[in-house]
C-alpha cells in the first residue's frame, strides 16, 4: 500500500496527475468548489455505487457522506490532488458496510432482470440478434456470479476509468494484484462467452 | 508462414509472453494503456502478425464491450439520480458548514502554504509556457470578446427576468442563497432560505448574535431590505426611493457588468451592483455610506430547490421559539402622541407587516385608536406566526397588539376579532367546479397530459390570485393614506410610505407580467375568436382613448388598479374553471374583457409607478 491513511480511516492518494474535470476548482472556497464537485461527480458516482449493488436510497445517501467528508477534508487542508479518486475511494469504503448488512440490488430484483433482459431484446433488431443478445447478457451475468469480490471491484473501478495503481490504492492492494484480477475476471468472461 | 514472435527482452518477458504467444495479461495491459511505450510496440508488432494472439485480444475487447453493456443496462431504470436530494445535500453542506464555523486565519494561510508547496512541484516549464501563453492570449480573448454594455434600466430588467426564469426551474420555489457580508474587518456568512410562493424568508449566520446585529444595523442604515440582501427588485426600490444623481454600467472583464449608482439623497453615497454577464445574475453589491463605511455583499452559491425538499420546519420550529408575553397593552405611554408621531408609528408598523409578508391578505387591521395609540388587531394562523409579528411591532412606540390566533378566535366565538374589511380572494381556495373549463379545448391542445393541464391552471390561479392580494394590499394604503394624512408625515415617514407603494407596485407589475406570459400559453391559439384582437402582450398605447388622465390622483389610480386586477382574477377564474351556464359565447366575452382589463391595468400601473415616486407625495 503506497498511500497514507489519514484519522477517517481513509487512504489518501498521492497520485500527481489531477482530474481535469477538478482541477480548476482550486481558485475558489471549499463550499464553492464542494458543489461544484458534488454536480460534476454525482451522476457517475452514483451509477458506480448501484453498479456494485446498492439499493437508490443507500447510493444516495453514500454519495452525500462522501461530500461531507470530502468537504471537512479540506476544510483541514487535506491535499486536493485527484479529489475524484479521493471521493471514489471514500464512497467504495463507505458501500462496504452496506454490504456486509444487505444483499446485492442486482440478486434480490426479479423485476430488474425481466426489464433488464427485455430493454436488450427491444434493442436487437431480429429474432435471432434478440437470442443471442439473451446468451450474452446471462453469460455476463453468470462470469460476473463467479467473479471473487476483489475481481468485481477491480472491474467495476476500470469501468469507471481508473487506472490500475489508482484502483490499487482505493482497494488497498498492490498494482500487480489489480493486474492480476483484472485479467482473471477477464478471462473468465472471455470463457463464458466463447 | 507466421513470422516468429520475438519475446520483449528484460524483466518484462514472463510478463508479456508465454511461449510463442502473448500472455492474457500482456493483451490486457494492452489494451489498457498499462504497457510502456516499448512495451505496447513489442505487442503491436506481435498482435499484428499473429492471428491466435490477435483473435484472443479481440475476444478480450468484446468482453469487455459486454461488461460496459451489461452494467449501463442494469443502472439505467435508476438514472439519473433524483434531483430532489440536491436541495437536501446543499441543506447538509450548509449544517456542516454552520457547525464547522469559519477557519482560523492561521489555518487559511497554512493550506494555502500548503497547497502553494504541492503546485510546486508541477513542472517549472509547464508553469512558465502556461503564464506566457495567458498573458498573451488574455488580451487578445478580452479585445476579441468584447460584451455589449446595456443602460442601467435594462441591465436591471435583464437581471430580474433572469431571476424570474430561475424561479420556473422548481414547484414551490424557495431560494436558497449563501452571501458573505463584509463590513469593515467585520465579516459574516448568511445562507438566506426565500419561499417565494408563500412570501416567508429564514437565515443561517456563522456570526455570533452581537456580530450579526452589527453587521444588520450597519445594512439597515442602506434602507434596504436585511431579508432580501442582493436582490434585483430590491436594488430596484431603493434606486427608486432615492433617484440617482448619475448612474453607468461598465464593464468588468469579459464576464460581468456592474450598475454603479449615486443616490440623491439618503445614508449610501454610491453603490453598486455586479451581475454576471452569462445569465445577468447579481453576484455582488458594495454601498458606500455617508459615515465613509462600506457594506460588501457576494454571493457564494445561489440555488432554487423545492420547498418539499427542505427539512420540516426550515421557516419556524414552534419548540425553539420562545413565547413573547402578550399583553393587550404591549407598549403603552403615558404622554399623549402627536398626530404626527402616531402617523409615523402607522407607518412603521404598515412597513413591518409588509415586511413580513403580513399585509397581502392576512386577517390584520390597523386603526388609530382614540387618538392615542396605533391598534394592531386581527387573528393570525399559529402561535409561531404572531411571535413572529409581536417581535418585530412590539419595539414600535404607541403601539397596542391584539392578536389571536384562529384556535383562540373560534373559542371566542360570541365576538368577532375579524376585522370587517373585504378580504382579498387571494386568501381563498382554488375554485372547484365539476363542469368543463370555458376554455377546455384550447387547453386540452396545449396541455395533452392531464397532470400538465392541471398543474397549469393551478398555477395561472395562483398568479391571479396573488395579483389580487397584491392590489388588495395597495388598495388599503389608498384608504389608510388620504392627502391630509400624508401631510402630517415628516419626509423620512412620508418615503416609507413611498417605499410600500412603490414595491407594492413593482410586485404587482411583475405578478401581471407573468400572468400574462402564462395565459399566452393558451390564449395566443384563440386566433379564430375576436378576443384575440387584442395581443396580451402588446405594447401600451398611452393615446387610446382609455387612457386616464394624467393629473390624476394616485389614489385614484390605484382603485381602478385594484378593480382592474379583480377583473382579472374574476375573467381568469372563470376560463379555466367555468360555471354550469357558461357557454362558447361567454369565453369570448370573457376573454375580451380578459385582455380589456389587463391592457388597462398595465397602463395604470405605468402611470401609477410614475406618481408615487414623485419626490412630494400628496
Amino acid at each position: 500500500m503506497s498511500g497514507n491513511v489519514t484519522s477517517d480511516g481513509i487512504v489518501r492518494l498521492g497520485l500527481s496527475v489531477p482530474t481535469e474535470d477538478v482541477d480548476h476548482l482550486r481558485a475558489e472556497g471549499p463550499e464553492q468548489k464542494i458543489v461544484q464537485l458534488y454536480d460534476t461527480l454525482r451522476p457517475s458516482l452514483y451509477r458506480y455505487l448501484i453498479n456494485i449493488g446498492l439499493s437508490p436510497q443507500d447510493a444516495e445517501e453514500i454519495v452525500q457522506e462522501a461530500f461531507l467528508r470530502l468537504y471537512r477534508h479540506m476544510r483541514a487542508g487535506g491535499n486536493e490532488e485527484n479529489l475524484r479518486g479521493w471521493i471514489y475511494q471514500v464512497a467504495h469504503n463507505l458501500s462496504v458496510n452496506f454490504h456486509k448488512s444487505r444483499r446485492r440490488l442486482i440478486e434480490t430484483t426479479p423485476e430488474l432482470w425481466e426489464q433488464l433482459s427485455q430493454s436488450w431484446l427491444d434493442s436487437a433488431p431480429g429474432p435471432e440478434e434478440q437470442l443471442l443478445q439473451k446468451e450474452r447478457i446471462l453469460r455476463v451475468h453468470d462470469g460476473l456470479s463467479k467473479l471473487t469480490q476483489l475481481q468485481r471491484d477491480c472491474l467495476s473501478l476500470r469501468v469507471e476509468g481508473f487506472r490500475y495503481r489508482e484502483i490499487g490504492e482505493m482497494l488497498n492492494v498492490g498494482t500487480s494484484t489489480v493486474a492480476g484480477s483484472l485479467r482473471n475476471a477477464i478471462v473468465r468472461l472471455v470463457k463464458g462467452c466463447s | 508462414m507466421r513470422k516468429p514472435y520475438s519475446k520483449p527482452g528484460g524483466a518484462a518477458r514472463d510478463r508479456l509472453s508465454s511461449a510463442r504467444h502473448l500472455t492474457d495479461e500482456a493483451l490486457l495491459r494492452s489494451l489498457d494503456g498499462e504497457l510502456s511505450s516499448k512495451e505496447a510496440a513489442d505487442v503491436d508488432v506481435h498482435v499484428q502478425s499473429c492471428w491466435s494472439c490477435r483473435g484472443r485480444s479481440q475476444a478480450i475487447g468484446q468482453s469487455i464491450a459486454d461488461l460496459v453493456d451489461y452494467q449501463n443496462a442494469v443502472t439505467a431504470p435508476y438514472l439519473p439520480p433524483p434531483v430532489d436530494q440536491r436541495g437536501i445535500f446543499l441543506a447538509r453542506l450548509d449544517a456542516l458548514a454552520v457547525e464547522m464555523g469559519r477557519p482560523s486565519w492561521l489555518r487559511t494561510r497554512l493550506n494555502e502554504a500548503i497547497r502553494f508547496l504541492r503546485l510546486s512541484q508541477v513542472n517549472q516549464f509547464a508553469w512558465v509556457a502556461g503564464g506566457l501563453v495567458l498573458s498573451i492570449s488574455v488580451p487578445i480573448f478580452y479585445v476579441l470578446r468584447t460584451p455589449p454594455v446595456v443602460s442601467a434600466d435594462e441591465l436591471l430588467s435583464l437581471t430580474a427576468a433572469s431571476e424570474v426564469r430561475s424561479l420556473k426551474t422548481a414547484a414551490e420555489p424557495v431560494v436558497v442563497q449563501k452571501l458573505r457580508i463584509s463590513m469593515g474587518k467585520k465579516t459574516l456568512t448568511r445562507t438566506v432560505y426565500r419561499d417565494v410562493a408563500h412570501n416567508r424568508t429564514t437565515s443561517r449566520t456563522n456570526a455570533s448574535n452581537l456580530g450579526e446585529a452589527q453587521v444588520r444595523a450597519a445594512y439597515l442604515k442602506t434602507s434596504l431590505d436585511w431579508d432580501s440582501p442582493l436582490d434585483t427588485n430590491t436594488y430596484r426600490r431603493w434606486r427608486a426611493a432615492y433617484p440617482a444623481n448619475s448612474e453607468k454600467v461598465v464593464r468588468l472583464g469579459t464576464d460581468e457588468l456592474r450598475l454603479e449608482t449615486t443616490p440623491s439623497a439618503g445614508s449610501v453615497t454610491e453603490a453598486d451592483l455586479t451581475v454576471r454577464l452569462a445569465d445577468y445574475h447579481a453576484v455582488s453589491e458594495n454601498f458606500h455610506l455617508q459615515d465613509h463605511s462600506e457594506i460588501e455583499i457576494a454571493e457564494l452559491s445561489y440555488d432554487v430547490i423545492p420547498f418539499a425538499s427542505l427539512p420540516p420546519g426550515i421557516f419556524g420550529v414552534p419548540a425553539q421559539i420562545a413565547m413573547p408575553r402578550l399583553s393587550i397593552a404591549a407598549t403603552l405611554h403615558s404622554v399623549l402622541p402627536s398626530g404626527a408621531e402616531l402617523a409615523e408609528a402607522e407607518v412603521k408598523t404598515d412597513s413591518v407587516l409588509h415586511g413580513l409578508g403580513a399585509d397581502l391578505g392576512e386577517q390584520i387591521d390597523i386603526t388609530t385608536h382614540a387618538g392615542r395609540e396605533v391598534l394592531v388587531e386581527g387573528v393570525v394562523g399559529d402561535d409561531v406566526r404572531r411571535h413572529e409579528l409581536v417581535s418585530a411591532l412590539q419595539k414600535i412606540p404607541y403601539t397596542r397588539l391584539h392578536l389571536l390566533t384562529i384556535d383562540e378566535a373560534a373559542r371566542r366565538s360570541s365576538s368577532s376579532p375579524v376585522s370587517s374589511s373585504v378580504q382579498p380572494s387571494a386568501s381563498a381556495g382554488p375554485v372547484i367546479v365539476a363542469s368543463p373549463p370555458l376554455l377546455e379545448v384550447q387547453l386540452g391542445a396545449r396541455f395533452p397530459d392531464k397532470d400538465q393541464r392541471i398543474a397549469y391552471v393551478n398555477q395561472t390561479l395562483s398568479l391571479a390570485q396573488l395579483a389580487s392580494a397584491r392590489a388588495w394590499a395597495l388598495n388599503r394604503l389608498a384608504d389608510r393614506y388620504p392627502p391630509q394624512r400624508i401631510v402630517v408625515l415628516d419626509d423620512d415617514a412620508r418615503r416609507q410610505v413611498q417605499v410600500l407603494l412603490t414595491d407594492h407596485v413593482s410586485a404587482l407589475r411583475e405578478d401581471i407580467s407573468s400572468l400574462q406570459n402564462q395565459l399566452g400559453e393558451i390564449l395566443s391559439r384563440t386566433s379564430n375568436t375576436p378576443a384575440a384582437n387584442t395581443s396580451l402582450t402588446a405594447p401600451l398605447q398611452s393615446n387610446s382613448a382609455s387612457t386616464p388622465e394624467f393629473s390624476e390622483d394616485w389614489r385614484t389610480r390605484v382603485r381602478r388598479a385594484h378593480s382592474s386586477t379583480e377583473a382579472v382574477h374574476e375573467a381568469v377564474a372563470a376560463l379555466l374553471t367555468s360555471s354550469p351556464s357558461s357557454d362558447h359565447n361567454d369565453a369570448e366575452a370573457i376573454e375580451v374583457n380578459l385582455r380589456t382589463s389587463l391592457t388597462q391595468l398595465r397602463t395604470d400601473l405605468q402611470l401609477l409607478g410614475q406618481d408615487i415616486q414623485k419626490p412630494n407625495l400628496k
